[in-house]
């Protein structure tokens, strides 16, 4: 019994360790931006369509965009503006009927509205509420609409238990539609029988409101936006009397005539989720049929052409088109260009994982040439009056596939005709794409046909970024283009040629955090980081490296010598690295880690587990002193041979500890991981921080240079820890992963330094203290038995 | 002969057990409260003198911070003086996740306060029961135990009971007893849902057994008895659980054009239906609450429970659900726990 128990208390500890780091990782995971969730060149609002910005693409929302596109109050204000004539501004109607602090509201309804007091101090100079005196019809019915509003405009507290009191509400309603009846001045008149409708409505007595509607309100002439919001509310009277199609019809009328309204219409359309064929049905003409089919189109995360072709066939010339068709241009960035990409990139998308599915890529192709297709058809035929958008769109698509050639024969048919300064922008974008993805191997002439662009491309994120009022989230479409350009496109482009140096440059300006915190950080050797520095202190004179240089200036020569010193530790010239790092100023050597996690690297352990970080009152290493340490030990095997072998455990030791598994990784490495954890190799320091294999290699030099036992024992067993880290752990998730697993713990009980140990240093003390304490050599000693 | 023969094991079985009175009465689960004939009827017919009526559920606002009331119970009629009223409220086990001690203080306030505004709106200036509903968890046991016992301090003398799911009977380590006055054991909801397959999760002896026995005897406090009067369709494409469709009726299924049989309780849509949100080629499975399985879980609990007095709750008292059973057969279901 007690041979399993050991293996199986270490397991149970392992695998919830580690299922608990998988776990975590899982949960941490940050929320998307629903904005910039995935790689996009083509800007959705490159016709600005902000009438109906809600239904650009995402997936990740309900509507893009909450806010209606106009706005009710303001409407309003407007009529009644113009209603009582010049003297009466909008703004004053706007905050007498909307914007009134409590206090004021207060004071104007118990005294001048009810006893004909004076106006509030801060009401006196209010225009509207001073062309009310002159206006007793107008006065009569604001008095009225605030009385109303004490029931009708309940403040929302879920926790009140009192339910909407709809007997006031209707009688309230019914006194509307009396006064309405006896009313001679039509303005007012539309207003009260609006009232009373909704007053109704919200008493739920949804059969008679909607008979004010169809006896009333349908028959006035005005062009009053009243009208639409009477019609929105005669929609919600039908859902509620269970006449869904019919409800669901005249929510697509309001969606489209009255943009004030246009969200809650749509939501009460899906919501109905009603029979479609029945409301195109009732549809009176080929624009509302259009307009049904647009709005069963959005919200619809799937390559979806049949609605798109639909309303271009009954009504060419409906904006929906232009909206429909950059909504699917916008799910292939997401489904196929993101997941390519991302596959493709793995080295500068921060691992960013996004599944490979070929079959879906082949559909999705299919689809790219359908829709090409059907944007032929609209270049073709010119009905569609931003028919450009088509041949935009063909260009950019033949660049997602790879074909350049016929992305730049269709913008070429772009040069004659008349295009937006937004889509002027777009096809610089694409004409920057193809010119990319036609450059085999990035050279100093190809880099100097970029440079324009890429001018042109920073002129444009700096423009983007001076405006300092941010009226939409996703207002930095030139900002993400860039930094998916760089980060995306040309950084990898360099890294393909093997040009790291260009590729961190190129990340840089990429502005991605990622450009710092993984690549800078992880993927520059010393020789690269040298030549930045040389860079940073006299800028290229080549016009497109001066270009790509200068955010270096953004760093500080305190953080690249750091960087700097730190590539040469990793590259094991300590002599260099001591040069690199006196450069550092020493308190910003010593910032991080604190002092607290800093560790004397020249512990040894039998267990890694639990670290210690340092003896007595010693202090930890920082990267100098470490680089200083490791170079004496250098010179001392040079100069002390008799006593090399102690020199180069302690070098080995030293190494050791800057893995993952030490007490000083922060030596060598910026981050540590639980996933770090025997996993393969990703960087080039991994040889160290991962695998431990140069530690390896010197306790293994450490054991030939000497002749005592319990000497060269220590180092087998050093050896055997450094060699159980080289052992790859199976990701949680494979598809074999059980399997995999239960190899993996196979061997890490199995070792020929454990059967070196067994047989050749049995005696030793070290040997019967390793087996006391570590597991795995306990356990390989016990099945041996 | 049949109800002779059933009379005569009843005489039996109540030969055998001490006698138990049963009180026979109703959930009503709607959110509007509205006097219906068929459900007097059946509340007349059987005697029934308590309605557990839910008030609210409550659940996080979206600032997943304060808990919220979801969807409370209007009345458009107030409850018939024969009635008392027992509120019901069911609380969103996510509350209780991250939920301070504070605010739970906060919440068992006003929670007491809306319950009786809407007992007030009732017709009932008192209530003698406050049922909490809530599939708690070993997670959410502490926060839960510690609101019930923030409530039971504001509603004084007043019994609390709280509602007790079959996998909180089982595993009575984790889940714990609820500091309450009595418990309801929900013998319904019991299958697996989602898994696709024949069986019936609303209820299913089977699955009853795997969860009771002993544990009903030995529960540390009363207990009264949910017992399912409900149906429902459950909704799968590609053999994946999709949802409840309440909106189909056991008549739409048998629309050929519509569904196909598959024999036992399946169908498949024939076409697209979006009006229940099918696809052709998704299934169904067609769920109900037999009386005879009612009846045989009815049966199997009693030879467990304590002597006394028991509350048989049928869920949920609805017209044109509730008119499928006939009276003798829900009083017999009563008299088999007697």
């Amino acid at each position: 019994m007690r041979i399993c128990r050991t293996p199986l208390i270490w397991c149970v500890s392992f695998i919830a360790c580690f299922g608990a780091g998988i776990a975590l990782i899982l949960a941490c995971g940050a929320e998307i931006d629903p904005y910039d969730y995935y790689v996009s060149f083509f800007h959705n609002d490159v016709q600005h369509q902000k009438e109906y910005r809600s239904f650009y693409y995402t997936s990740a929302l309900y509507v893009y965009d909450e806010t209606e596109p106009a706005s009710e109050a303001e409407i309003n204000a407007e009529e009644w503006s113009a209603y009582l004539g010049k003297e009466v501004s909008a703004a004053d109607v706007l905050k007498a009927m909307y914007h009134l602090t409590p206090k004021a509201d207060s004071l104007l309804q118990e005294g001048y509205l009810k006893t004909g007091d004076k106006l509030p101090d801060s009401l006196t100079n209010n225009s509207f509420l001073k062309a009310l005196k002159r206006n007793s019809q107008a006065f009569k019915y604001y008095r009225f609409v605030k009385g109303a509003e004490k029931i009708a405009n309940v403040a929302s507290d879920y926790w009140n238990p009192k339910p909407i009191d709809t007997i006031a509400l209707r009688v309230a309603g019914n006194a509307a539609l009396k006064t309405a009846l006896l009313e001679k001045d039509k303005f007012i008149q539309l207003r009260y029988y609006y009232q009373a409708q909704r007053l109704l409505h919200y008493g739920r007595a949804y059969s008679e409101a909607l008979k004010i509607y169809n006896r009333y309100l349908v028959l006035t002439s005005s062009k009053s936006h009243i009208k639409g919001w009477s019609l929105a509310l005669k929609a919600g009277e039908l859902r509620h009397l269970k006449d869904s199609v019919q409800s669901a019809y005249l929510f697509s009328k309001v969606f489209s005539q009255y943009p004030e309204r246009r969200i809650q219409a749509y939501i009460n359309y899906k919501y109905l989720r009603g029979n479609n064929a029945a409301v195109i049905a009732l549809a009176a003409n080929n624009n509302e049929k259009a307009v049904i089919y647009a709005m069963d189109a959005f919200g619809n995360t799937d390559n979806n052409l049949q609605p798109l072709e639909k309303v271009y066939e009954i009504e060419p010339a409906s904006p929906m088109v232009g909206l429909l068709l950059t909504r699917e241009l916008n799910k292939l960035e997401e489904q196929f260009l993101t997941p390519y990409l991302y596959k493709k990139n793995r080295l500068t998308t921060a691992n960013q994982y996004s599944k490979a599915d070929a079959d879906k890529d082949i559909t999705l192709r299919n689809y790219m040439n359908k829709l090409s297709a059907f944007c032929k058809l609209v270049v073709k035929e010119r009905k569609y009056p931003d028919y450009n958008m088509g041949a935009l769109a063909i260009a950019y698509m033949a660049w997602m596939q790879g074909d350049n050639a016929g992305g730049f024969d269709e913008l070429r048919t772009l040069s004659g005709e008349s295009l937006s300064p937004a889509q002027n922008d777009q096809k610089q974008i694409i004409r920057l794409l193809l010119s990319a993805q036609g450059i085999q191997k990035l050279n100093d002439v190809n880099e100097g046909q970029l440079l324009p662009a890429l001018q042109w491309l920073d002129g444009k994120v700096k423009a983007e970024n001076k405006t300092s009022e941010y009226p939409y989230h996703d207002d930095h479409k030139f900002t993400n283009t860039a930094r998916d350009f760089y980060q995306q496109i040309l950084a990898p482009g360099y890294l393909r040629q093997g040009d790291s140096t260009r590729a961190a440059l190129a990340l840089l300006k990429s502005g991605s955090d990622y450009a710092i915190n993984e690549f800078w950080e992880t993927g520059l050797h010393s020789i690269q980081i040298a030549r930045i520095i040389r860079w940073k202190k006299v800028p290229p004179t080549v016009p497109y490296l001066n270009f790509l240089v200068n955010k270096v200036g953004n760093f500080k020569l305190n953080y690249l010598y750091e960087l700097l010193g730190t590539a040469y530790l990793r590259e094991h010239q300590y002599a260099k690295a001591i040069i690199a790092l006196k450069q550092v100023d020493p308190v910003e050597l010593n910032k991080s880690p604190e002092d607290y996690y800093k560790g004397d690297p020249f512990i040894d352990r039998i267990n890694d587990y639990p670290k210690v970080m340092r003896y007595g009152k010693t202090k930890g290493f920082n990267k100098l002193q470490f680089a200083d340490a490791m170079n004496d030990l250098e010179q001392k095997i040079k100069t002390d041979a008799p006593n090399a072998p102690s020199y180069y455990y302690r070098y080995a030791t030293g190494l050791y500890n800057t893995s993952h598994y030490g007490n000083a990784w922060y030596l060598i490495s910026y981050n540590w991981s639980s996933m770090d954890f025997g996993r393969d190799y990703q960087y080039s320091y991994d040889a160290d921080y991962v695998k431990t294999k140069n530690a390896e290699k010197y306790y293994l030099l450490a054991r030939s240079l000497s002749s005592n036992e319990e000497f060269k024992a220590k180092c087998t067993f050093m050896a055997a820890k450094c060699h159980q880290k080289q052992l790859v752990m199976p990701n949680y998730g494979m598809d074999n992963y059980d399997a995999l697993q239960k190899n993996y713990m196979q061997q890490l009980k199995g070792s020929d330094y454990f059967d070196e140990l067994k047989t050749k240093y049995r005696k030793t003390a070290i040997f019967k203290k390793a087996v006391g304490e570590c597991s795995y050599l306990k356990d390989y000693v016990l099945m041996g038995k | 002969m049949r109800l002779g023969y059933l009379f005569l094991i009843v005489v039996l079985l109540a030969a055998c057990k001490p006698g138990r009175k049963v009180n026979t009465s109703f959930y009503y689960w709607k959110t509007v409260y509205r006097q219906n004939d068929t459900a007097d009827s059946y509340l007349k017919r059987l005697n029934a003198h308590k309605l557990y009526v839910r008030i609210m559920d409550i659940d996080m606002a979206d600032d997943g911070v304060n808990p919220i009331p979801i969807s409370p119970i209007t009345f458009q009629n107030k409850l018939p003086d024969s009635l008392q009223i027992i509120p019901v409220v069911f609380i969103v086990n996510d509350v209780l996740r991250n939920i301070t001690h504070a605010r739970m203080d906060d919440l068992s306030r006003k929670l007491n306060n809306f319950v009786k505004a809407k007992a007030e709106q009732a017709g009932k200036a008192n209530f003698n029961e406050l049922q909490i509903d809530c599939d708690w968890t070993q997670e959410t046991r502490d926060n839960y135990f510690y609101l019930l016992k923030q409530i039971k301090r504001l509603i004084g003398d007043k019994q609390l009971s709280v509602t007790l799911r079959l996998h909180q009977l089982k595993n009575q380590k984790t889940s714990g007893v609820p500091p309450a006055d009595k418990v309801l054991l929900m013998c319904y909801n019991m299958g697996n849902l989602r898994k696709y397959g024949v069986q019936n999760s609303i209820i299913e002896l089977s699955e009853l057994e795997k969860y009771t026995d002993d544990n009903l005897g030995t529960y540390p406090m009363p207990m009264d008895i949910g017992l399912p009067l409900f149906s429902w369709v459950v909704a799968f494409r590609d053999k994946q659980y999709i949802g409840i469709d309440k909106r189909i009726k056991f008549d739409n299924l048998n629309q050929t054009n519509q569904f196909a049989s598959k024999g036992n309780n399946l169908y498949t849509a024939e076409t697209d239906l979006p009006a229940y949100g099918l696809h052709k080629g998704d299934e169904v499975r067609w769920e109900d609450s037999d009386i005879k399985a009612v009846q045989a879980a009815a049966a199997y609990i009693a030879q467990y429970l304590k002597p006394g007095e028991v509350n048989i709750v049928y869920f949920h008292l609805d017209g044109a659900m509730v008119k499928k059973y006939k009276y003798e057969d829900l009083q017999n279901t009563a008299n088999l726990v007697r």
